[in-house]
């Protein structure tokens, strides 16, 4: 049974997740740092209670946050995204504090956190997955080089441990192959502890495809619709969309049928994320998030699904009451994602807001924290705003979220909404010719208005 | 000669306070003397902490009101429950109003079963105890207000 959720976040996903808890009448706990004390969330928790001094460190003190739910009452844990979300430590010492965590095992979490770990486990329950070095890197250069030869150049190294577009690397030609893996190897263990690396074919204009997944502890799993994140900077998600548009129905339906199987083999209980490359008609397992993810709006407006709530009730132990086949697309829906960072530099801006206004009308949802005379710090992280449109086509969406972005007003910082405007109004963008590389090519000064 | 301008100074002075004024600026063939009030007014004599009934003339500047004693406080390092005895049945660590040495415990932070020692960093006096036994306690939550001694 839940009843008291505790919320080891902040900004606008702690405020999402206190949304949906007042509507299912769960009682909220917000856990903060100090320059978080005139939050929103803060500010609409049932109770919030300060946990340390500023900084993202106060959001990962696992010891606080679980003194602050013994001290508060709270029988459970919403780890959100980012921060302890994805923390097998962090499952595992909620669990043994006897609380319930909203988010998978240690043991899952732990499984999938691994890249290596989570593509041969995935691939061993018939998830396709990029050609590549199974397991981890021979030390032996000659060894590495016949095993990139085998696989065809390009290839990608990237760290076993590695995430969030950290520690990787493309080679195109065989002499650049053991300078570029030192280079990773020495990111690798400056960043993660750890300079295990592997290689992979790498795509040249893959699409990045993700499957929503939910299971229940009952074995039901259900697939939630499926989003395009090709538009990516940095390997960081800029705008997103669902459905995944451009697909076959039948490689759909294929693709939810491997994802459920393996999904239910794997044990895995709770929301997650499959996300896959996508190149001539080809899906390629890349990782599973174990966590609600930043774009998980989009297939809310698509399926009219609160998944907030789904992922509660699946931890809450009960059991799923939809079908697969209950489970309907309708329309297209996008998400920008609003940084607060300087137009040019692309740096993250931090400031006092002086004053915000955002957008409204048929199919908008804004999922913000920020508010006029809010400041943002340069401690967290440079997201302030989530505006998600949603109408009948994807032609329909583009156009309702520019009309969006003009209606959008935030003053006293920098924002992105100018390259979000470029990328909406880019003619290959329009036609959905569009893949994780499409921000690199810059979204042109050629690029024009399309006709309204 | 040195007294002579000596003299002056001080004459220039005294008219800038009897006058309560901001800044006086004095001429004569040889020299010119210029005297500001802002930071010229304080005696040498004081002592470095200025208790505000020492200081002659307050004026209303903010800068005066800086110059104020700041609030000497304990505040809790971690969230968790405090503990002002030792144990249930014993005496409190402190009272208020008793003196406290630096590195003496003033009570007992509870998190995770993991008992923390909050000790004073400062030879003090204790005015006032802003916390009740048993109490949980915020991260920076105010527990000791201490008077230096």
């Amino acid at each position: 049974m839940i009843r008291r959720v505790l919320i080891a976040n902040r900004g606008e996903i702690a405020l999402r997740i206190i949304r949906t808890c007042k509507q299912m009448q769960l009682e909220t706990v917000a856990v903060y740092a100090q320059d978080d004390a005139s939050s929103m969330a803060v500010r609409m928790a049932d109770q919030a209670i300060c946990i340390g001094p500023p900084g993202m460190n106060t959001y990962m003190n696992i010891q606080a946050i679980l003194t602050a739910a013994k001290q508060t009452g709270a029988d459970s844990i919403h780890p959100g995204y980012g921060f302890l979300s994805e923390n097998s430590e962090f499952s595992k010492a909620v669990y043994e504090a006897d609380l319930t965590f909203i988010g998978p095992s240690s043991q899952i979490i732990e499984l999938m956190g691994n890249k290596i770990n989570a593509i041969s486990t995935m691939r061993s329950h018939g998830v396709p997955t990029i050609p590549g070095s199974l397991g981890k890197l021979p030390r032996c250069p000659k060894q590495q080089k016949r095993l990139a030869e085998d696989i065809g150049y390009p290839i990608l190294i990237k760290a076993a441990s590695g995430g969030g577009g950290r520690g990787m690397m493309p080679v195109h030609q065989p002499e650049k192959l053991h300078e570029s893996i030192h280079i990773v190897q020495t990111q690798a263990a400056t960043l993660y502890g750890d300079d295990h690396v592997y290689f992979e074919k790498y795509l040249q204009q893959p699409r990045h495809i993700e499957v929503q997944i939910l299971a229940d502890n009952h074995g039901r799993v259900l697939c939630i619709g499926d989003r395009d994140c090709s538009i990516q900077r940095r390997h960081q998600k800029v705008l997103e969309e669902a459905p995944a548009f451009n697909i076959h129905p039948s490689d759909r339906t294929a693709l939810y049928e491997i994802c459920t199987k393996a999904v239910r083999e794997i044990g895995y209980v709770g929301l997650g994320t499959i996300e896959l490359l996508y190149e001539h008609g080809r899906f390629y397992f890349i990782e599973m998030n174990t966590r609600v993810q930043v774009e998980h709006p989009v297939t809310e407006m698509c399926t009219g699904i609160d998944l907030i709530q789904l992922q509660i009730l699946a931890h809450a132990g009960q059991k799923l009451v939809i079908d697969q086949e209950d489970i309907q697309n309708r329309g297209h829906a996008i998400e920008c994602r609003i940084n607060a960072e300087d137009p040019v530099s692309m740096q993250p801006c931090p400031g006092i807001i002086n004053h915000v206004h955002f957008p409204g009308g048929t199919g908008i949802r804004v999922d913000s924290h920020i508010y006029s005379g809010f400041k943002i710090s340069h401690y967290y992280d440079s997201m302030i705003a989530k505006i998600i449109a949603h109408a009948p086509t994807r032609h329909q969406a583009i156009l309702a979220m520019r009309q969006a972005l003009k209606e959008t007003l935030i003053s006293g910082i920098s924002t992105n909404i100018k390259l979000h405007e470029k990328i909406l109004s880019h003619p290959e963008f329009i036609e959905g010719k569009i893949h994780i590389h499409f921000l690199q090519k810059k979204p042109s000064k050629s690029a024009h208005e399309v006709e309204a | 000669m040195a007294s002579k301008h000596n003299d002056d100074l001080k004459a220039v002075i005294d008219l800038l306070k009897t006058h309560d004024l901001q800044e006086i600026e004095y001429k004569d063939d040889k020299k010119t003397i210029r005297v500001t009030a802002k930071m010229a007014l304080p005696t040498p004599n004081t002592t470095q902490l200025i208790p505000e009934s020492s200081t002659h003339t307050p004026d209303q500047s903010p800068t005066n009101k800086l110059k104020k004693q700041p609030e000497l406080v304990i505040s809790a390092p971690i969230v968790g429950t405090v503990y002002l005895t030792p144990s249930p049945d014993e005496a409190p660590f402190v009272k208020q109003g008793q003196k406290i040495r630096k590195g003496q415990t003033v009570c007992l932070i509870e998190a995770m079963k993991t008992f923390n020692h909050i000790q004073s960093e400062i030879d003090a006096k204790i005015v006032d105890i802003s916390v009740k036994n048993g109490e949980t306690v915020e991260f920076g939550q105010t527990l000791f207000t201490l008077e230096k001694r």
